[in-house]
């Protein structure tokens, strides 16, 4: 089977499920989720099928595009396409999002079990794997912005799926509005370059880069505006409040969406549109993405939800992917990282949320404060849910420790080579902490200690198979010689074509020498990427030489140290804080109750929003309606009633000066006001009176004009 | 050409029927009206085939003392726009089914002669029969407003008459203006649209030719801030009248303006261009903005479509191809989403007996299929991709953006607040927690389904398949669109629908070429 084809069926299959559930769900047998889990199980292995014929393999002939002419916006030429590509990041995220998206499906078979909605709940997830699928398999920016919004949709569908809840409803409108500001930009971006560049198709626009078609501040602005977009679906800060809220949907909703794959589209995004971007878009991701990381972080602290602190952490560490492909603009190790972070982040946080989901489902509720002791009571829950954490924090071996460590380090590196972007690789390392610390906050709150909730503690169990098993599998792709790492097949080539000299300078050398020999033409620097970097960048070149590798060695050596020392010292310190109990919580809270009360706001980024967004909309809207109502729509009565009085007064002009002509208008006035008279009015007349003499009025200005220029 | 006439016949002959037959019972008017604006249907598919070729036209002597003839023609742009007359026409039949219970018969043979209006506006290419159809429009649709609207029906309906009625004196004004002076300049009087675009006019002429024109047009837009009469129309009219003013009745001020006004006084639309271009854009945000403010369902409906006329007004007058066609677009999917809004929002009336929003909440589980369509128009009209208006939205604004990049940026936040209305509009019937006002409320009936359905296929087939609507606009002659800006890009035309599968190298082992103008296509 040709790669098109399945790529073709990839997300047709999904699309069908979506129609057959929305259409007759309710006729299917259970409702048809078997059969969607069953549809996603055969885009699975679909896309491990393609992930294989694709992914590290070193011919040309790897990969497929295909495209066709979807419509023009000139008139003639100039179409634009719709097509699809497979190349090695394409494969990748295949292989992320429909691993997910099936064990979602699976899980959620357990979890939804018996909820009055669950057609509607399927039918969403259907379309949205069918989009997502989409989003990655684009060739251009047309087809991948439609996938965009259709996720969003989907993502609106399913936060509001418990619509009769009043924060629901609020968050579902919230999440939908919040992107769309990001979405705005985003289409702003992708209208630059298409009256810059006349196509959307990735390999035009970046032609178009690499000839100089697309330049200049136009060059930035697309990518600025292609970020902003970013900046919107991945929640980075400042558009990062509705991901927090999005936690209103059902849990395995959130491990989808809200954790693996939507919200990772913004950074997916930015990878593919690497080639475009320039320096200036590259500190601008790094900075956001690094500043995020922290500031989220912090928040993650103070959390009491189970829910919202996963949220804030997936914040956080989307922020870190945006910073790793940031600092990638200048260090090439960068990109990887970035994009690895993605991969491994997809699993693990995936498995952290639908343990979360997993324990709300055993325990009803998602306060930690009535949680704890549930490490007997759910050993798998437990043992899964455990693996993912060291994985998220970083902890050898488990995948996210190469990944972040890999970020962090990069972002050293820039330190090292430009000590004025230090900041970043603080950002990156201070976030890592906070993110040890919340993590075994969270761990040691609910599994650990006594139950602060009797009931519901003796009330719960561990999960049935359907539950578990996605736990299981997810653990096993967090751990290191499956879900990343370095020295197996994930790692050892970079997923982007372009990117392939980076890897071949940086990536298997300062990781895994041995993957040097094997790579063929690792020593040939000069492909598009670093042509590109060169031209864009001549400031930050990297040329390969032996001082690069030296400083690389010595940011990777740093950046290990540091990260493990400070995963150890937020260990420690959540530790001391909910086991010993030798730092007690309450008594920090109030020794720092400003900063205590600001984090547990959020920084009142929602408050800012409220005062200086929503509410002027509101009152700007409110004012809008009262000056239609009142003033236009009143000078339209006001002009009403004159034309009345008008007409009275003629009236009596008529009838006390003037008959014959006059009197036949008025006559025919009144004619027709007895024809509208049946509709009971005596207005019609007056109203008609005055046209006609504004007819008269106007006919004389006609003909008076006529006869000048005559 | 027989064709055209039939078009405007079958729902004359409808009407005639509707009306003979009113001592039997009410479905007989219905069933009447179905069976005539159905053959409508089928014959404007008909015309779709033909118009591929050449225009149609069909002309027979009229008053030959003032050189008024019987002229119908139609070119793509008209096709297209009857086919969504015709269309709407059938809807409006299917909604009407039940809701219609008063005086069945008057009511058929009042709607069906407003479909006779519209498709005279969309088709006569003579100025006496084109303002013939124009004010045809107006009476139909003053009873259906007066006679079987809600509660404030009288002021609407006469709000509704005077401000069209006033607004078409001073196109005639206008038209008379430009028939004597052809008239003097030829020797021989025609209300020839064709004729009367050969008449040479001075700047200064054509200034306030268009400006006649102008107002005429735009209050039937309407535009901002002409529209004053619109909420209160929609408001009250009965789910079929507000489903063709939204739909029709407002197109029809537009199709005057691309028809007449435009080629009629070039200089003068370029001259007034600007300030049209400002009104259109406050249009889009005061329409919103005050969309938004609305308790009542109907009206937000009906404020938000003047927010979608700035967009069609807007795309005309930037004056490039993307945005011409692009107001094309949105004028079909405008009537199709907003049409469809109308109608959930007068099923819901006639379930509930209130339009406040206020009185509704968490419908959605009483009524699933109600709140996918609602959910679906509302997405639609908020611009989801999928639905043709999204692509009409990608065309507008990337016109204006090919016009002046500002321009295309301060349109583009239009969409946003496209988005809070339309929401609220879902979120404020559907979510939530259970009103009493819906506790024992029934889901939608199958022929309203069917109504809905009917505009639910259309939305998407634009959304797939914009070139339905976009290619007449290049059928011969090929006039209508602006020739300016049709090659705003390097890339070298391709046919439409060819599809280009090259085997992408992506992974080069090889060094790169020299250069990466184009991309490599292997085999």
């Amino acid at each position: 089977m040709p790669l098109i084809a399945s790529a073709i069926l990839i997300i047709s299959l999904p699309i069908a499920g979506f129609f057959m559930e929305g259409l007759f769900g309710n006729r299917l047998p259970r409702k048809g989720d078997w059969l969607a889990t069953g549809i996603m199980g055969i885009v699975l292995g679909l896309s491990l099928w393609v992930f294989f014929q694709v992914f590290n393999v070193n011919s040309p002939d790897a990969g497929a595009r295909g495209s066709a002419a979807w419509f023009s916006m000139a008139g003639d030429g100039a179409y634009l396409f719709a097509g699809l590509m497979i190349d090695n990041l394409t494969a990748m995220m295949l292989v992320v999002v429909s691993v997910v998206s099936f064990l979602v499906h699976l899980y959620s078979v357990g979890y939804m079990h018996g909820d009055p909605k669950y057609v509607r709940y399927y039918a969403g997830l259907q379309l949205f794997s069918a989009a997502m699928l989409g989003l990655v398999l684009s060739d251009n920016l047309l087809t991948l912005y439609i996938s965009w919004e259709i996720m969003g949709f989907c993502s609106y569908l399913l936060i509001g799926h418990y619509f009769e809840k009043k924060s629901a409803a609020d968050a579902c409108l919230k999440a939908f509005m919040t992107t769309r500001v990001g979405d705005v930009l985003m289409f702003l971006g992708i209208l630059i370059i298409f009256w810059r560049v006349g196509s959307l198709r990735y390999a035009d626009i970046f032609a178009a880069v690499a000839s100089g078609t697309l330049s200049g501040s136009w060059q930035v602005w697309a990518g600025l505006l292609l970020f902003g977009g970013a900046i919107g679906k991945s929640a980075q800060f400042p558009l990062h409040v509705w991901l927090p809220d999005a936690m209103e949907g059902p849990t395995p909703v959130s491990a989808l969406i809200h954790a693996a794959t939507m919200v990772a589209a913004g950074v997916y995004l930015m990878a593919r549109m690497y080639l475009l971007l320039t320096p200036e878009v590259f500190l601008s991701m790094a900075y956001i993405g690094g500043f995020t990381a922290i500031f989220a972080a912090t928040i993650g602290v103070v959390m009491d939800d189970i829910k919202k602190v996963l949220a804030y952490s997936t914040i956080s560490q989307l922020g870190y992917m945006m910073l790793g492909l940031g600092v990638g603009g200048f260090v090439l190790t960068g990109y990887t990282a970035g994009v690895y972070h993605l991969t491994t982040h997809a699993f693990f946080k995936a498995c952290l949320f639908l343990g979360s989901g997993s324990v709300i489902h055993a325990l009803h509720t998602q306060s930690m404060s009535e949680m704890g002791g549930l490490r007997k009571k759910m050993p798998v829950t437990f043992v899964t849910f455990l693996i993912a954490t060291l994985a998220l924090t970083g902890m050898p071996p488990f995948s996210g420790y190469f990944t972040k460590d890999s970020i962090i380090a990069s972002a050293i590196e820039l330190g090292m080579r430009q000590p004025r972007h230090w900041a970043l690789a603080g950002f990156a390392v201070l976030a890592a902490f906070f993110t040890a610390f919340y993590m075994f906050r969270l761990i040691f709150l609910t599994f650990f200690g006594q139950p602060r909730n009797h009931d519901a503690h003796r009330h719960a169990h561990e999960s049935g198979w359907v539950m578990a098993l996605p736990l299981i599998i997810l653990a096993l792709l967090s751990i290191y010689p499956i879900g990343g790492g370095h020295g197996n097949w994930f790692w050892s080539r970079n997923p982007a074509p372009a990117q392939e000299s980076i890897i071949n300078h940086y990536g298997p050398k300062s990781h895994n020498p041995s993957d040097m020999d094997t790579a063929p033409h690792a020593k040939q620097p000069d492909h598009d990427i670093t042509t590109l970097r060169r031209m864009n960048n001549p400031k930050h070149e990297t040329d390969g030489t032996q001082n690069d590798e030296h400083l690389a060695h010595a940011a990777h050596n740093a950046a290990v140290t540091v990260s493990l020392a400070v995963l150890a010292l937020g260990i420690a310190f959540a530790w001391l804080t909910y086991i010993r109990r030798a730092i007690r919580a309450e008594d920090v809270a109030r020794r720092f109750a400003v900063i205590h009360r600001i984090l547990l706001n959020k920084y009142y980024i929602d408050e800012f929003y409220m005062a200086f967004v929503v509410r002027p909309f509101l009152k700007l809207s409110a004012f809008m309606g009262g000056f239609d109502k009142w003033i236009i729509d009143g000078l339209v009565n006001l002009t009403g009633i004159l034309t009345r009085a008008l007409g009275w007064l003629v009236g009596l002009h008529d009838r006390v000066v003037v008959d014959g002509a006059v009197n036949a208008v008025a006559d025919s006035a009144m004619a027709a006001g007895r024809a509208a008279s049946r509709l009971q009015t005596g207005r019609v007349s007056n109203y008609l009176m005055g046209i006609l003499l504004g007819m008269v009025f106007l006919a004389g200005f006609a003909f008076w004009i006529l006869g000048r220029t005559g | 050409m027989t064709l055209l006439t039939l078009i405007v016949l079958a729902p004359l002959i409808g009407a005639l029927v509707a009306g003979l037959a009113v001592r039997t019972g009410p479905a007989s008017a219905r069933w009447a009206a179905l069976a005539a604006t159905g053959a409508d249907l089928l014959l404007a598919f008909i015309l779709m085939f033909f118009v591929r070729e050449s225009p149609v036209a069909t002309s027979m002597p009229w008053i030959p003392a003032i050189g008024a003839a019987f002229h119908l023609e139609a070119d793509g742009l008209s096709a297209v726009l009857v086919l969504l007359t015709t269309m709407l026409g059938v809807v409006a039949v299917l909604i009407s089914w039940n809701e219609i219970t008063r005086k069945v018969h008057a009511y058929h043979v009042w709607l069906l002669l407003l479909q006779v209006g519209i498709l005279l506006v969309f088709l006569a290419r003579d100025i006496v029969l084109f303002y013939f159809g124009w004010e045809l429009m107006l009476i139909p649709m003053f009873f259906l407003i007066g006679v079987w609207g809600h509660e404030d029906k009288l002021y609407s309906a006469i709000k509704f008459f005077l401000f069209t009625f006033t607004g078409s004196i001073f196109m005639l004004v206008a038209l008379l203006y430009v028939y004597f002076q052809h008239a003097r300049q030829y020797g021989m009087y025609s209300f020839e649209i064709a004729n009367l675009l050969k008449t040479s006019l001075t700047e200064t002429e054509q200034w306030w030719v268009f400006l006649g024109l102008f107002i005429g047009f735009a209050v039937k837009v309407p535009l901002f801030p002409l529209h004053t009469w619109l909420p209160d129309a929609h408001t009250q009219a009965p789910t079929a009248g507000s489903l063709i003013l939204a739909g029709l009745l407002l197109k029809t001020g537009v199709y005057g303006l691309m028809r007449i006004a435009m080629p009629l006084a070039p200089a003068g639309a370029t001259a007034f261009a600007p300030m049209v271009i400002t009104l259109a854009v406050a249009g889009i945000f005061y329409g919103a903005l005050v969309a938004f403010s609305q308790r009542d369902f109907k009206r937000l409906v009906a404020y938000s479509s003047i927010s979608h006329l700035g967009f069609v007004v807007l795309g005309l007058f930037i004056g490039n191809a993307a945005g011409w066609q692009g107001a094309t677009l949105q004028m079909v999917n405008h009537g199709l989403a907003t049409g469809g809004l109308f109608l959930i929002a007068g099923i819901l009336q006639q379930r509930a007996h209130t339009r406040n929003f206020d009185m509704y909440g968490g419908l959605w589980r009483h009524a699933p299929t109600m709140g996918a369509f609602l959910l679906f128009f509302a997405m639609a009209s908020l611009g989801i991709p999928g639905t043709g208006n999204f692509i009409g939205e990608l065309y507008v604004i990337g016109g204006a953006f090919q016009f002046k990049w500002w321009l295309g940026v301060i349109t583009a936040f239009g969409i946003l607040f496209a988005a809070a209305y339309s929401l609220r509009v879902f979120i404020a019937t559907m979510h939530g927690p259970e009103s009493p006002t819906i506790k024992h409320m029934n889901d939608t009936t199958w022929v309203e389904n069917l109504a809905m359905g009917i505009l639910v296929a259309g939305l998407i087939v634009v959304g797939f398949v914009p070139r339905v609507v976009t290619a007449p606009l290049f059928y011969p002659p090929d006039t209508m669109v602006p020739r300016d800006g049709r090659e705003p890009a390097t890339i070298a035309a391709i046919r439409p629908g060819q599809i280009v599968i090259p085997s992408l190298p992506l992974i080069s082992a090889e060094p790169p070429p020299a250069s990466f103008s184009t991309p490599e296509v292997r085999k």
